[in-house]
């Protein structure tokens, strides 16, 4: 082989590892913009509302092949704030989120398919010590700009889980079975 | 009215299994009976309320309270063992030892995990150990007093309500509930003492490690003050006291009153750390 066809595809080469190496865009959470909102039925009327103040984790997003993508999250279960610190304690209590023995939520993603700015995201939600595969539609937000000059991305995930799934069954009645749950994540690109 | 609701089926299936169990030893035949069966009511008792509070549980159980009806069962079975099998208190004593350090450990589980180093989780698990193991002495002392056939059942009722009162104080409605479904068992035990008969050292180790194990649960994983906790354990001790020749109603209500005393006390102060759940 010639010295120049040698460098040519050498550059070649290096020039398709370089692409698929920065294929997939890693993205570490914001706390500070990113929420996880959950919303349950109460006395059978209607829906109140709380949120986990505290949400850490990554998201490796692959624009050309999402399957390469994956989500990782962690939710401090002491971080609750449905806006009564009485109803807040009993939540971490025993009772239900039982704090001391489980004190985060863990999601770690499986698969993830989809394109543009809708994806369907399957993955290991650990709630209570009990892990069961869910799956959530995710609509994927525009790249901004961050207050530090970084690239920002994100979207916002709904879905329902039924609290019993996670053997979280004091009260069922009174307060309902379906946990209607948003997930908002930002993140700075890394 | 929702609190009541939640409670008393698993109550009342608590209460009549184990009343199922003790009316069989009527049956079978008194003295013969009284010894496995006392200890396999509890048990079976306790285990069917508490399945009637969590539904059926997953194994190995990840929230680790819900051990407590495998406690009860392998309680029970050294109880039956126990009343069976003729064998030195120091055996008894060793056996049930090594019994409560396990259910300690597999309780203990998540203190390991996220709290403790392994020495220091190991020398909670030792103390608090000991600590069931001397409950244990202590209600086998009160056990083996001939005139507790009536008094047994009344002395651990007594603290059973008073743990389940302290422990939904302690801002944990659900571990009060399973208390209360210890109490139920016990209750149903009454059935034996309807037949005048005692009930017996076997249920001696599925009591204290029942009671052992949610107060400890109490403790570590709700807000039940350590003070409370060690006052509703030791509680029974005050049913020991001499109460002099008085006659046997006037004895048991003065060693009753004795005993409700710790509980009361333990009450006071859970209610004055409690967690306020009036939401």
């Amino acid at each position: 082989m010639k010295p120049s066809k040698l460098l040519f595809t050498g550059i070649l080469c290096s020039l398709a590892f370089a692409l698929s190496a920065q294929a997939a865009d890693s993205y570490k959470v914001d706390p500070v913009h990113s929420s996880v909102v959950f919303g349950i039925k109460h006395s059978g009327v209607t829906d109140f509302y709380g949120a986990f103040k505290e949400i850490s984790g990554t998201v490796s997003f692959d624009a050309a092949d999402p399957s390469k993508s994956s989500v990782e999250l962690t939710v401090p279960v002491e971080s609750i704030d449905t806006r009564s610190d009485k109803r807040d304690q009993h939540l971490k209590s025993p009772d239900f989120f039982n704090a001391k023995q489980f004190p985060a939520m863990t999601f770690k993603s499986t698969k993830i398919e989809g394109s543009g700015d809708s994806y369907k995201i399957t993955g290991d939600l650990t709630l209570h010590g009990v892990t069961k595969p869910i799956t959530a539609d995710f609509k994927r937000g525009p790249d901004g700009k961050g207050g530090q000059g970084k690239t920002v991305g994100g979207g916002e995930a709904r879905f329902t889980i039924k609290r019993s799934d996670y053997d979280m069954k004091f009260m069922l009645g009174p307060l309902g079975d379906e946990v209607n749950i948003i997930l908002s994540l930002e993140g700075a690109k890394q | 009215m929702s609190l009541l609701t939640q409670i008393l089926p698993a109550a009342i299936v608590a209460m009549m299994v184990a009343a199922g169990v003790c009316g069989l030893a009527l049956f079978w035949g008194k003295e013969r009976a009284r010894g496995p069966l006392g200890p396999l009511a509890v048990g079976v008792a306790y285990l069917a309320g508490h399945l009637v509070i969590t539904g059926w549980m997953s194994f190995p159980p990840a929230d680790t309270t819900n051990w407590l009806p495998y406690f009860a069962l392998a309680a029970a079975v050294l109880g039956a063992f126990c009343a069976v099998v003729p064998i030195t208190n120091w055996a008894r004593v060793i056996i049930f030892a090594l019994v409560s350090t396990g259910a300690l450990r597999l309780l203990l589980k998540p203190k390991f995990q996220y709290g403790w180093s392994p020495g220091e989780g190991w020398a909670w698990v030792a103390c608090l150990g000991c600590a069931i193991v001397l409950v244990a002495v202590i209600l086998d002392a009160l056990a083996r007093r001939p005139e507790t056939a009536v008094e047994m059942p009344v002395f651990l009722l007594i603290v059973c309500a008073g743990t389940s009162g302290a422990l939904m104080l302690s801002g944990s409605m659900l571990l009060g509930q399973f208390a209360s479904v210890l109490a139920a068992a016990v209750l149903g035990t009454l059935v034996f003492t309807a037949g005048k008969i005692a009930l017996g050292r076997g249920i001696v180790p599925v009591f204290s490690l029942l009671m052992g194990t949610l107060l400890v649960s109490g403790h570590f994983f709700a807000e039940l003050p350590a003070a409370s906790a060690g006052l509703l354990a030791f509680a029974p001790i005050l049913a020991l006291s001499y109460v002099g020749r008085s006659n046997k109603l006037l004895a048991l209500g003065i060693r009753a009153a004795f005993v409700s005393i710790p509980v009361a006390v333990a009450l006071v102060l859970a209610f004055r750390s409690s967690p306020p759940l009036d939401y």
